[in-house]
């Protein structure tokens, strides 16, 4: 029974952890009408309110990551699904916009603590064969929470006569996963009493096992062979910051998103000030983009693992650019074009768009550039990277909207997302890829040949 | 300075809320506060509980 297995346990807490997580913080744009009208905001403090969010989530990632190496990953889990559930009800009490702001920022502060931890124990519990799997299973909660939450959070604010209600009752959400957390996750399958041998061995591997037998939580902070635990090695801190493919995967996080959030807030818009759709149709443009990327991240973590071998970049490669081909087509749509149409585009858009390196296996690929064990800090870093793409999208898509007496006219946003694309594909080409020990690119226009490319400290 | 920091206020006081949440939850508001200190103990049982475990010893294995 594939649920007795430890790993299978910890990955169903980690994901709906992941999933709350997601719940909580898009109820706050979702019920942002009536939040408007009840605390009197003005255009001007609602985006503040949404603002602080992001940059404070932003900010927190390589400080989270940190937390999560050194002090282990289910620390982390919980300290961030507690503070959210908090700061919910608070949000739900508050009179002033001011409270709304600092609350909705601590709000995305402890939010934040929640992806470093729960990609390190994913990359911890599972052997690479499978990894890629198991994160696109993880990564399916991201595509899930903002579709149903309109369903959740709005009949409770209809249903008890304010939104605050909302807050209130959604703040219960995060105690159950506590629970779980509490039950279910150990930072190190080695340290989980409850662990079988032969789980044990499917995970590391005898040899691997009987050859590492350290206490080391943090590889980082090794120093020697003999304090390693099974599955990873010596990473020093020099391999994981002055890193190129890192630094790489910081910029294309950061196209990525800034396309991905940049799309996902604004079609609604679009749809229904551009191409005149009614209201209700319009909303379901942002639900194709989120469907489109459901089936991206499950797509992509079997091919990865099954097609590719194990290799993570073609599947960013390929999503960047086919994203982008997605985009500069919906770029020429006009009025009365064909609704399958549209939805068509957008699905390909969010389908490949979930193939990048903010989408969906960077876990893996950071457990293989690096070490399982430094997946929290390196990510910090990454993620960073991609958040302040987020924040940067909404400004820069207003900016890019041409006003025009017809109404407006987003092909210059549309193409502005095809060249964030393009740029991620590109970042992603320079990216090592573990798996042939070279860049992908350079494998291919090699004719396979693997490279010479190995850790700064050799594996152990 | 005295016009950034009236703009600074402007955009963290602004106008009068037009509902407060006690008069929003009205009579319930004693339920309200009763949930959320609930939830807060719940909460800070569980994340007190999970901090303060230490890491099982690595597993010696049964054969």
């Amino acid at each position: 029974m594939i649920l007795s297995e430890r790993r299978y346990q910890m990955l169903g807490a980690a994901w709906l952890a992941w999933m709350v997580n997601y719940i909580d913080r898009t109820k706050t744009a979702v019920l942002l009408p009536l939040i408007v009208a009840s605390l009197g905001l003005s255009t001007h403090q609602t985006g503040w309110v949404l603002f602080s969010f992001f940059i404070c989530y932003a900010a927190t990632q390589p400080f989270a990551g940190f937390v999560t190496d050194l002090l282990g990953a289910k620390k982390a889990l919980a300290l961030s699904v507690g503070g959210f559930s908090v700061f919910t009800w608070m949000m739900g009490m508050v009179n002033t916009p001011d409270q709304l702001l600092i609350l909705n920022g601590l709000f995305g502060i402890f939010a934040g603590f929640e992806v470093t931890s729960a990609s390190r124990l994913v990359a911890t519990w599972f052997p690479m064969r499978t990894r890629g799997r198991a994160f696109a299973f993880h990564q399916t909660a991201y595509t899930i929470g903002p579709v149903i939450v309109p369903f959740i959070a709005v009949p409770i604010a209809h249903a008890l006569g304010s939104w605050r209600w909302t807050f209130l009752i959604m703040a219960f959400f995060g105690l159950p996963v506590l629970a779980l957390i509490d039950r279910y996750i150990v930072d190190r399958p080695e340290r989980d009493p409850r662990i079988s041998d032969a789980e044990l061995d499917y995970i590391f591997g005898k040899e691997e096992i009987a050859r590492k037998q350290g206490g080391a939580l943090d590889p980082a902070r090794a120093r020697s062979a003999n304090e390693l635990p099974p599955g990873e090695r010596l990473t020093p801190y020099r391999e994981i910051f002055f890193n190129r493919s890192i630094a790489l995967m910081f910029a294309s996080g950061f196209f990525c998103l800034l396309a991905g959030w940049g799309l996902t807030t604004w079609l609604p818009t679009y749809g229904y000030r551009e191409l005149k759709l009614p209201l209700l149709i319009s909303g379901t443009l942002a639900s194709i983009v989120w469907a489109g990327q459901f089936c991206g991240v499950v797509v992509g973590g079997i091919l990865s693992d099954k097609v590719f071998g194990m290799k993570r970049t073609p599947i960013w490669i390929l999503g960047g650019v086919v994203m982008a081909m997605a985009l500069v087509w919906a770029a020429t749509f006009k009025p009365g074009v064909g609704l399958p149409v549209v939805y068509l585009a957008f699905f390909i858009a969010g389908f490949a768009g979930s193939c990048t390196p903010a989408g969906q296996l960077f876990a893996p690929y950071l457990a293989e550039l690096l070490t399982p064990g430094a997946v929290g800090r390196s990510l910090g870093v990454v993620v960073l990277g991609a958040m302040i793409g987020s924040a940067v999208a909404q400004p820069l898509t207003a900016y890019m909207v041409i006003q025009t007496p017809a109404g407006p006219q987003f092909w210059p946003a549309f193409l502005l997302f095809a060249a964030c694309g393009v740029l991620g594909s590109a970042c992603v080409c320079g990216m090592v890829e573990p798996q042939v020990r070279r860049t992908y690119l350079g494998y291919l226009l090699s004719g396979g040949k693997e490279g010479q490319w190995k850790p700064q400290s050799q594996p152990l | 300075m005295e016009t950034a920091i009236a703009a600074a206020l402007g955009l963290l006081g602004g106008p009068d809320p037009k509902s407060l949440a006690s008069a929003d939850f009205g009579s319930n508001w004693g339920l309200v506060i009763a949930l959320d200190v609930i939830n807060t103990v719940v909460v800070v049982f569980y994340v007190w509980r999970i901090w303060r475990q230490k890491l099982p010893p690595v597993r010696q294995r049964t054969q």
